[in-house]
């Protein structure tokens, strides 16, 4: 490595840990706001529930928790904050994964046989992705959960996995809706990706050469698309992350599934924890998925940044 | 070599390849774009075969054709493709993709115009060689890999062993049409196909490509279909040329024959167009007046009426038939 490069690879680290300070720091000032703090109109005239000195001294509290690590310990339930945390990241991953693998797994398959249907009309080629991508995310998953219900309620086996239970995160088989729920609209977006690559390197010389060459289409796609196909979905990762991370609350929330995204709310809006414990709760898990989904993106960002476009290079 | 040498040396002409009234038309808003119009050629194993004319005459997608490889919105709408396999003439149109699959890379072979573009970026040299074999000879990937680098060798790349693990983008363009040689020959392909194989290149090494390609073919006595625009390709390289103009074949002869006695006005003009060195006089270049027709507005009558020096009025409404002139000489002319 030079040392241009270093110095431009530290200016991005720095710029980007500054970024992600300011962020923290702006997370941290709304989330220490207390939860009873209110500003009521009254006989013509605004009035705030406490002094703006008392929303002050909460908000540096809040910081100075965080940084210490003591909010992590608040008890919540006879749970401490930092071990829930713990429990339900572990959850929210197992459906981030699953979620990814399983859009992969759909939408691929999907994106190559869309580009094989020669016949068929463009639009509607178009509209059967375009649709799961039109509607809007709390549809799709309301969609799956009332499937759920039904089955469940009508003793129906899923997946030979017997009746499953349509809310909860007890056994590992509550996980299977949140995932379907939070891949369709990312396998949506994989397919239309993987068609529109495959249209476009159809034409490419090196295709017609592979083809000459005695390969079949699966091996086309195997051997000569698949790279460009994953190229292409990796450079489009941010977004279809942002996609997931979006769905996360929603899924968790209709679907009962104590992850991050669930806790977010839960603690927050429930009339059961002191508004110091709602507090507390809000600061660990808005923190915890902020600096999880500002680790990924990053991470994705540099990706498309440095290593995309030596590839694409070639 | 004539055509007379090479069927001796052969003993006795076998015909490796009989194209019939091929038709490949493209449809392209609502247009008939009659690209090939009922092309007849025939190549006999280890002969030399050229197919010249323009840009746009129709050469590749003739042999796109041939090799199966006509997308939509492209259709071969009638004609044959015999190929000579397993004793008899075997029609190709009439396969099915997998036995086209079969046949493709491994009896018939094609090297194509651009270099540049036909190697995949994204996969070493080896292992687009030896895919070849992965396929056709089901050899594993180490054996294959090994036979790929030995091939690479024997194409004239120096250091095959390391370079066979390198990206195209490593290669120059006259490296990149030898690996593309390579790829092609490996599999010993009964017929290959040039497909203007040194039209991307620099002069320089032009003649090095084009000698290669016909020491590998004759050591495996394959039969090249050539397709150029280069008259002095043809002249070095082929037995028998095939003159070719909007989707119609204007002129076939062997190749002496050819340069000897033009016949079509069009042959004529295109062996005019060839810049003389040697001439003490200087003279401006000769060229042929007017331009290829759209596809869409070819003549009803000879393709060639349009631009023609000697046409007739029977030449603007009548197509004249592809006959035999002389022996092994046919034109298509209603002068003759």
């Amino acid at each position: 490595m030079n040392a241009e490069l270093v110095l431009k690879l530290g200016k991005k680290i720095v710029f980007q840990l500054l970024v992600l300070g300011m962020i923290l720091l702006i997370v941290l000032i709304a989330t220490g706001v207390p939860t009873n703090f209110n500003v009521y109109y009254e006989y013509g005239q605004y009035h705030w529930s406490m002094t703006l000195d008392e929303v002050k001294i909460s908000i540096l509290d809040n910081i100075k928790g965080f940084i210490s690590g003591e909010i992590f310990s608040v008890k919540i339930a006879s749970e401490s904050i930092g071990i829930i945390f713990r429990t339900a990241f572990v959850l929210s991953l197992k459906v981030l994964l699953g979620g990814t693998l399983l859009a992969l797994a759909l939408g691929i398959p999907k994106g190559v046989l869309d580009s094989r249907k020669k016949g068929q009309q463009e639009t509607f080629k178009l509209l059967q992705s375009y649709i799961p991508l039109s509607i809007p995310d709390v549809l799709t998953v309301g969609l799956i959960q009332f499937g759920a219900i039904y089955l469940y309620y009508n003793d129906m086996t899923f997946l030979g996995l017997g009746p499953i239970h349509f809310i909860g995160d007890e056994s590992w088989v509550n996980t299977i809706y949140p995932i379907i729920s939070i891949s369709i609209l990312p396998a949506a977006y994989i397919s239309r990706i993987t068609a529109s690559t495959i249209e476009t390197l159809y034409t490419k010389q090196y295709i017609v050469t592979a083809r000459g060459k005695g390969c079949s289409f699966f091996q086309v796609l195997k051997n000569h698309m698949m790279k460009n196909i994953i190229f292409e979905i990796l450079s489009s990762a941010p977004t279809i992350m942002a996609m997931m991370f979006s769905s996360l609350l929603i899924i968790e929330r209709l679907f009962f599934y104590r992850g991050v995204g669930f806790h977010l709310i839960f603690f927050f809006i429930s009339d059961h924890f002191a508004p110091e414990q709602a507090r507390a709760s809000l600061t660990v898990f808005i923190m915890g998925l902020a600096l999880f989904y500002y680790i990924l993106f990053l991470s994705l960002r540099g990706l498309n940044a440095w290593i995309l476009p030596k590839i694409e290079e070639r | 070599m004539d055509i007379t040498e090479n069927r001796r040396k052969i003993g006795g002409a076998m015909k490796l390849l009989e194209v019939k009234n091929l038709k490949t038309y493209y449809y392209v808003g609502g247009e008939e774009i009659p690209a090939v119009d009922g092309v007849d050629l025939s190549i006999n194993q280890g002969e030399v075969f050229a197919l010249i004319g323009e840009s746009g005459s129709g050469k590749s997608v003739t042999s796109l054709s041939i090799m199966g490889l006509i997308d939509p919105p492209g259709k071969i709408l009638e004609g044959q493709i015999a190929f000579h396999r397993n004793g008899v003439m075997d029609n190709l149109l009439a396969k099915k993709e997998r036995e086209w699959q079969a046949i493709r890379g491994n009896e018939i072979s094609m090297i194509y115009q651009d270099p540049l573009t036909s190697l995949h970026p994204l996969i070493k040299v080896g292992d687009q060689v030896a895919e070849v074999l992965e396929i056709h000879k089901k050899m594993g990937k180490k054996q294959a890999k090994r036979e790929a680098v030995e091939m690479i060798r024997r194409v004239g790349i120096p250091d095959a062993e390391k370079r066979s693990g390198e990206f195209p983008e490593k290669f120059s363009g006259g490296m990149r049409q030898r690996i593309m040689i390579a790829m092609a020959m490996i599999s010993n392909p009964r017929l290959l196909i040039a497909d203007e194989p040194t039209t991307a290149l620099d002069v320089t090494i032009q003649a090095e490509i084009l000698d290669l390609i016909k020491k590998m073919g004759k050591e495996k006595n394959t039969g090249i279909l050539l397709i150029t625009h280069d008259l002095g390709v043809v002249a070095e390289m082929a037995d028998r040329v095939s003159v070719m103009y909007c989707g119609k074949i204007m002129e076939e002869a062997p190749v002496k024959e050819l340069f000897r006695s033009p016949k079509n006005p069009y042959t004529k003009g295109l062996i005019k167009c060839i810049p003389k060195i040697d001439e003490k006089k200087r003279e401006l270049l000769e060229i042929i007046e007017g331009c290829v027709p759209y596809p869409t507005d070819f003549p009803t009558g000879c393709r060639f009426s349009t631009r023609c020096p000697n046409v007739m009025e029977r030449c603007k409404t009548e197509l004249p038939d592809l006959i035999e002139a002389v022996p092994g000489h046919k034109v298509r002319c209603h002068l003759y």
